[in-house]
């Protein structure tokens, strides 16, 4: 009797250790390159962090095209979809789009590349001064459906991203936004 | 108490005597603040070379060309386009004494609105100076309006139309300089200034444009640069290599649907592209407590402290505040950095520069240092 | 022209508020008019 509590509860420990690094494991990173290209990169919010990703893009040396305002139709040309999530009045108001609009093409976008077999990545690099009630509108828009999170660590301190990502969604926290080319660089064969 | 004719006679005196008291210190301000022109200026001229109309009028400002001789690109650096925002005019005065470019050429101007150097904004409290302890003793600098003087450009109308645009503001507006682009040869002074600028664009054939303000802690657009899409890909790359020197700077894109900024009009109106960078200036803000020189110094102020701890601003503020070499180290560092990746497309357009401090520098030593 | 205009009306009322203050029977009264004296005659030499 005692053999066999002992052995339950050894097995038991070990079962939750199991379970506990499987759950780490997929909140983590991303294990390897899992995305192909050519790819699509568009902002969702308007702010000009998109430029500074397809900064990052172009010195990777990816396949792409930057299109801030990509429509839904659009997508099928490419492989994987990349959203650059970051909310600016101004860029919406220089784009003239509201943010329903604006919500509207992100959900758009992200349906069609589910549909078509395209993979989604979702970046936030604007760190803690972009966040605020416009931004983390269209983060809880497009971050919930993505393949793959990479958001600039300092705009995570409250982990919306973590408890977005949970166990389902693998997630990079990058320094600063050229880290986070490294890691968009990684991320495709 | 009853008044008579002695009383009347006593409290005229003493009218006319606070009279003679005041009088210096207004007119004081109407002294030009002393730029030395450092090692690499090749030319000193005037607004109104490019533009005829603003000689010998409170709107003519000087204009420091360094040209370096060698074929190149040519940038052109704005400060005090509102003369209370001083890392502007102190960074580009900071250009003028010590930048020496090695290609291409260097134009600054380091006091854009001269009429608002001449006197203060009403009910602010604003000092009317400031001074910095260099290696050659103190120097003082003027600490001035945002707009242009009333007594130079007057009356205000009820409501402020843009020329170009139809747009309608606040009739105060008139007088704000980086509302008036691309300005007009027969407008208001202030538009006249504009014009002027717009023209040394247009002759200079200035490919980068960088026009230099600050802005209130609690103001969303801060520690910001803001661009014109033309100048979008310099602002995205200069926006990552000054990550990687540890200078956060977010990116705006120029609305165009606000008509009259620097940013919108020098980039619609000329072939440059065109930026805005704004640092936090504590003296402007609507938290602050005493407004005074050591304000303007140091940005240490314990109302946006308490501000910072509410999560009201946007960017980091403690006890340390918002000092002004910090502010002319993110503005020159900025710059040099925007100068150096404009070219990146277009080896041609090179600018080069060198004798400029480092941000490092100007924060350990301070930007008194090297004035 | 009208900047003309405006300097002489500022000298005209500064020269009627000299004389308020001299017609005053109080003394509170002429100290306000001493005050006003003050802004208007900056106004009046463009200073302020």
């Amino acid at each position: 009797m005692k053999d066999r509590l002992l052995t339950l509860t050894v097995l038991g420990l070990v079962f939750a250790v199991v379970l506990a690094f499987a759950g780490v494991a997929a909140a983590a990173g991303l294990p390897g390159a899992q995305f192909e290209q050519p790819l699509l990169i568009t902002s969702v919010g308007q702010s000009a962090d998109g430029q500074m990703v397809r900064v990052l893009a172009q010195r990777a040396g990816l396949n792409f095209t930057y299109d801030s305002l990509a429509g839904a139709d659009a997508v099928s040309g490419y492989r994987t979809l990349v959203l650059v999530v970051g909310g600016s009045s101004k860029g919406l108001g220089a784009a003239g789009i509201n943010l329903d609009q604006e919500e509207q093409r992100a959900q758009a976008l992200i349906g069609a590349a589910k549909n078509g077999g395209v993979g989604v990545v979702v970046m936030h690099v604007g760190g803690e001064a972009r966040r605020g009630d416009l931004t983390d509108r269209f983060v809880r828009a497009a971050a919930p459906r993505a393949d793959y999170l990479i958001v600039v660590a300092d705009g995570n301190q409250d982990n919306i991203f973590g408890q977005i990502a949970g166990d389902s969604i693998p997630v990079d926290y990058p320094g600063t936004v050229g880290e986070a080319g490294g890691y968009l660089k990684a991320a495709f064969k | 108490m009853v008044g008579t004719k002695k009383t009347a006679l006593a409290l005229l005196t003493a009218a006319v005597a606070i009279l003679i008291l005041v009088t210096p210190q207004f007119t004081a301000m109407h002294t030009a603040d002393t730029i030395n022109k450092g090692p690499g200026v090749t030319a000193v001229k005037m607004l109104s070379d490019y533009f005829a109309g603003l000689k010998n009028t409170p709107g003519d400002t000087a204009v420091y060309v360094l040209d370096s001789g060698k074929p190149g690109g040519t940038a052109l650096v704005v400060g005090g386009t509102h003369p209370n925002e001083p890392s502007g005019y102190i960074g580009a005065i900071l250009l003028v004494e010590k930048a020496r470019p090695t290609k291409g050429k260097l134009i600054v101007i380091p006091q854009a609105n001269a009429s608002g150097f001449t006197h203060n904004d009403y009910s602010e409290g604003s000092p009317q100076r400031f001074a910095l302890t260099t290696p050659g003793g103190e120097r003082w600098f003027r600490y001035g309006s945002r707009a242009t003087n009333p007594v130079h450009q007057w009356p205000d109308p009820d409501i402020y139309v843009h020329a170009a645009s139809g747009q309608k503001l606040s009739g105060s507006e008139t007088r704000n300089l980086n509302r008036a682009y691309p300005g007009r040869p027969d407008g208001t002074l202030t538009e006249q200034i504009a014009y002027g600028i717009v023209e040394l664009i247009s002759r200079e054939k200035v490919n980068l444009a960088i026009d230099l303000h600050e802005a209130s802690p609690e103001y969303p657009v801060i520690n910001a640069l803001v661009f014109h899409e033309r100048a979008m890909d310099v602002a995205a790359i200069a926006a990552l290599d000054l990550e990687m020197e540890k200078i956060k700077i977010g990116l705006e894109p120029s609305p165009k649907t606000l008509r009259g900024l620097s940013h919108r009009e020098w980039g619609d109106a000329t072939g440059a592209m065109a930026v805005l960078m704004e640092t936090a200036n504590p003296a402007q803000g609507r938290l602050r407590g005493a407004t005074n020189e050591a304000l303007v110094l140091t940005g240490q102020d314990r109302m946006y402290e308490r501000a910072a701890k509410l999560g009201r601003l946007f960017i980091p503020y403690d006890k340390n505040g918002q000092p002004l070499s910090l502010r002319v180290a993110r503005h020159v560092t900025a710059t040099m950095v925007l100068i150096r990746d404009s070219f990146e497309k277009d080896p041609r357009q090179a600018v080069v520069v060198t004798g400029v401090p480092s941000y490092r520098e100007i924060v350990t030593k301070g930007v008194g240092a090297f004035l | 022209m009208i900047t003309v205009v405006y300097r002489l009306i500022v000298v005209v009322v500064a020269v009627l508020v000299v004389w308020e203050l001299f017609s005053q029977k109080e003394i509170k009264w002429q100290a306000n008019a001493a005050l006003v004296l003050i802004p208007l005659v900056l106004r009046a030499f463009m200073l302020v």
